[in-house]
């Protein structure tokens, strides 16, 4: 009896150890990128204007393409061109891919711009689906419309990438809103490093609560759904902090599918997005970190914490559920596609720290610590463990969370400064605090049900249900 | 172990207290910044109310910002907001009043001290007042470390007349060992139509890495100077396909006969990116005689390089587009797309 408690007892400390140890760790790694971040920012000069950026940069603009897949989009599409047609940016063009639409998207482009089909020269460099047909009308030089079977997303931006014809791309979602000089804030790396520079991801932030019309934030806001706030600090930990930090260290793994920008040759040379995957936006960045680390050529995945898209973060936990799973997923897809760069001496540090740290931090750190979640404190309870376990594993997952979340927001205010007032600093402060008492513990079950789904091989999005922008 | 898990537990703590007192310190600091803020905003406007009065006949208008004065870098920035969309007589007034008033010269002390982006917009705006000291003290910047600076302090030179060393100018920059900016075009451009035979010089010399060779070649596309062609077609054969591909994109530009000969040897090249600049080069040129070897690249295994030989025969009139039809309704499969598509494209 005493030999079997003894054994329980032995088990519950080495449970309680491991748990510690991966909230520790994961709780560790975010401190560092908070840390690196705080510097990184400190070092930067302050954004210049619109006006200094386009004196400064305008004449040395390279061509963007912007690529905005849509399916489905019907009531919303017509707007979200013509707010993209008003970026403020010298030289663009924007390629809609209305990928097998069901529904009057492509109907609503062609009245609402007066497109006509026209004949386009393009090669099909990445896979894609047929194409259809392509639209253009002389009285919007900027946009083409492509007409294409259903492909998804990866397959979609592949067409748009087809047809473009300038040198950047930038790959978008169809809720992206952009800001008017996101464009010229993010090609800014293109040109103060034109020969090593190969793809800028942009902030993303949400949406939800701002002011919008035709199609733009007028208004930084937030949203008073508690759901949406928490979502509102994660975000900044995940940019401003988690992006910003792998950037600098040159350990980018991933940019947002909803804002970035590639050289498209890049794109091209490593056989364009990648189907059957839903973390096509990473997978696509490690493809080209392989690509260059392999042929031994220098050059750059970058963070821009400058250019701002805005995006709608869902309301219900049932819809963020599933996108946290469905991303949790796509890192893994992504994750074993490319398992031979783990710890690869031929990838450097990105086969060493950045898949190491998608191994700890998306699979291993969230099983142990949910873990410890239910065992540490039933263990404490039942007489296994001293309070210092109990003390020690809360105090790693919840009070070091808070230091981190708290953090974040403090360099934002004190680095970036794009929160509207001091009230939203004070609700954004609560949010940060409580973040840590249930919403991140339920994050990490949501990665385990995108393991889960991983392991079981699910595949598709999901119904991710949109409420739409508040209007201003 | 329970020593350590104490400490943990207290370093947690910690920086938990430590990342709450900050942001209760932010919270209060927003409060006074939002001040600060606002008395910028309005300083700013009240400048340029000044300058809106200067522009329309009242100079004494700048005595009265009062000390406003005081902060120069507001003032280049009011500065140059107004002389990007102001022109003519009224950009005249301004510059005038502002120089009689002294702005450049209380300009000068930031442009070595401050801020990295009020030095910017002080090597900027001081690119608007011609005058000795201005000119030294932008030329001393040119050896400074920061390449937006020294970018700015070269195009504020341009625009003051005043020469610079493009070479010394170029080897400062590789010296430094910063990325090369693709600004750098824009005051390569310049200097290329005032001093296209240094540009040349260095172009073929070989103590300038490649890039900035490529950038040379480019730039001596706006200097219009057909005495740089032998130089063009030197470099046309250079080893690297980049300093190649940049030199037949710019003989393409020179528009001038003799380049026919460097442009139908580079459609011939191994590299495919200096096959394509050769075939836009001979359609951009009005290269007629060259539309057999435009055909020739119309099967070409790259689709850019088929691409630009479409172009160009589209480009070559009626005899270029007749070779496109007829390519078009030929059998190779690959040329007759591109000839059908370009046709298409054209509405030809």
């Amino acid at each position: 009896m005493a030999l079997a408690e003894e054994l329980l007892s032995a088990t519950a400390r080495v449970t309680a150890l491991a748990a510690i140890t991966a909230a520790g760790l994961q709780n560790g790694v975010y401190l560092w990128q908070l840390v690196v971040a705080s510097a990184a920012l400190r070092l930067r000069p302050p954004p210049p204007s619109e006006t200094d950026l386009w004196r400064r940069y305008a004449d040395s603009a390279p061509p963007i393409a912007l690529i905005a897949p849509a399916f489905n989009e019907e009531a919303t599409a017509a707007e979200s061109v013509r707010s993209l047609l008003a970026l403020h940016y010298p030289n663009f063009e924007i390629v809609v891919v209305n990928d097998g639409s069901t529904d009057g998207t492509l109907r609503t482009l062609i009245e609402a711009f007066e497109l006509e089909p026209v004949e386009r020269n393009y090669d099909l460099a990445a896979p894609c689906q047929p194409i259809r047909g392509v639209y253009a009308s002389p009285n919007q030089p900027r946009l083409v419309v492509v007409d294409k079977a259903n492909g998804g997303k990866a397959d979609a931006l592949n067409a748009g990438i087809n047809l473009a014809r300038a040198p950047i791309v930038c790959a978008m979602d169809a809720d992206s809103l952009l800001e008017p000089d996101a464009l010229l804030r993010a090609v800014r790396p293109f040109i103060e490093d034109p020969e090593r520079t190969v793809a800028v991801g942009g902030a993303v932030r949400v949406a939800n609560g701002c002011g919008i019309a035709d199609g733009r934030v007028l208004r930084a806001g937030l949203s008073r759904n508690p759901l949406v706030l928490l979502q509102t600090i994660e975000y900044l930990r995940a940019f401003l902090m988690g992006r910003l930090a792998w950037s600098q260290a040159g350990l980018l793994l991933i940019i947002s599918g909803a804002f970035g920008l590639f050289r498209r040759q890049a794109v091209l040379d490593v056989g364009g997005y990648s189907h059957g995957t839903v973390g096509e936006d990473m997978e696509l960045v490690v493809k080209l970190h392989k690509h260059y680390r392999r042929r031994r050529e220098p050059y750059r995945v970058v963070f821009e914490p400058d250019p701002v898209c805005w995006t709608e973060a869902p309301e219900t936990l049932r819809v963020l559920g599933r996108q946290r799973a469905r991303w949790q997923r796509g890192a893994l897809e992504t994750f074993f596609r490319h398992r031979d760069m783990l710890f690869n001496p031929c990838y450097g540090r990105i086969g060493w720290i950045s898949f190491a740290d998608v191994l700890l931090m998306d699979i291993i750190c969230p099983a142990l610590v949910t873990t410890g979640y239910v065992l540490v404190p039933t263990a404490y309870f039942a007489g296994l463990l001293s309070i210092d376990y109990l003390e020690a594993f809360l105090a790693v997952a919840i009070l070091m969370g808070v230091a981190i979340s708290v953090g974040v927001l403090a360099l934002e205010e004190a680095q970036i400064r794009r929160l509207p007032d001091t009230k939203s600093l004070l609700l954004l402060m609560l949010a940060a605090m409580t973040e840590n008492f249930g919403y991140r513990q339920v994050n990490d079950l949501w990665r385990l049900r995108g393991v889960w789904q991983f392991l079981t091989r699910a595949k598709g999005w999901g119904a991710m249900t949109r409420r739409g922008f508040n209007r201003a | 172990m329970t020593d350590s898990l104490r400490l943990l537990w207290l370093t947690s703590w910690t920086l938990a207290a430590t990342s709450l007192s900050v942001m209760g310190f932010l919270i209060a600091a927003r409060l006074w910044r939002d001040g600060v803020d606002s008395r910028r905003r309005r300083a700013r406007a009240a400048i340029t109310q000044a300058y809106l009065a200067v522009m329309a006949g009242a100079p004494q208008a700048l005595t009265r910002l009062g000390q406003d004065r005081a902060n120069p870098s507001l003032q280049a920035e009011a500065l140059l907001e107004m002389l990007g969309v102001v022109r003519g007589g009224d950009r005249d007034r301004l510059v005038e009043a502002l120089r009689a008033w002294g702005l450049d010269q209380r300009l000068l002390p930031h442009l070595n001290r401050g801020p990295i982006q009020n030095r910017l917009t002080t090597a900027e705006a001081l690119g608007v007042f011609p005058g000795p000291q201005n000119e030294a003290a932008l030329r001393a910047v040119l050896s400074q470390a920061a390449p937006a600076l020294r970018l700015a302090a070269a195009k504020s030179l341009l625009q003051l007349g005043a020469p610079i060393d493009v070479g010394a100018f170029l080897r400062q920059a590789e010296g430094r060992g910063h990325p090369r900016s693709a600004s750098l075009a824009e005051v390569l451009r310049p200097l290329a139509e005032r001093q296209p035979a240094d540009c040349a010089t260095l172009l073929l010399g070989r103590d300038l890495p490649d890039p900035l060779r490529v950038m040379l070649a480019e730039a001596l596309g706006a200097s219009s100077d057909y005495g740089v062609l032998p130089v063009l077609e030197q470099a046309a054969i250079s080893e690297t396909p980049a300093v190649r591909a940049a030199a037949l994109r710019t003989l393409g530009r020179l528009m001038h006969p003799a380049a026919e000969a460097a442009v139908a040897q580079g459609m011939t090249d191994a590299d495919s990116q200096v096959r394509a600049a050769a075939a836009a080069a001979a359609g951009a040129a009005g290269l007629a005689n060259l539309t057999p070897q435009l055909a020739h690249r119309l099967r070409d295994p790259v689709w850019t390089v088929r691409f630009h030989a479409a172009e160009a025969l589209a480009r070559l009139g009626a005899r270029g587009i007749a070779l496109l039809r007829a390519e078009a309704s030929g059998e190779n499969g690959e040329a007759a797309r591109i000839a059908a598509l370009t046709l298409a494209e054209r509405r030809l």
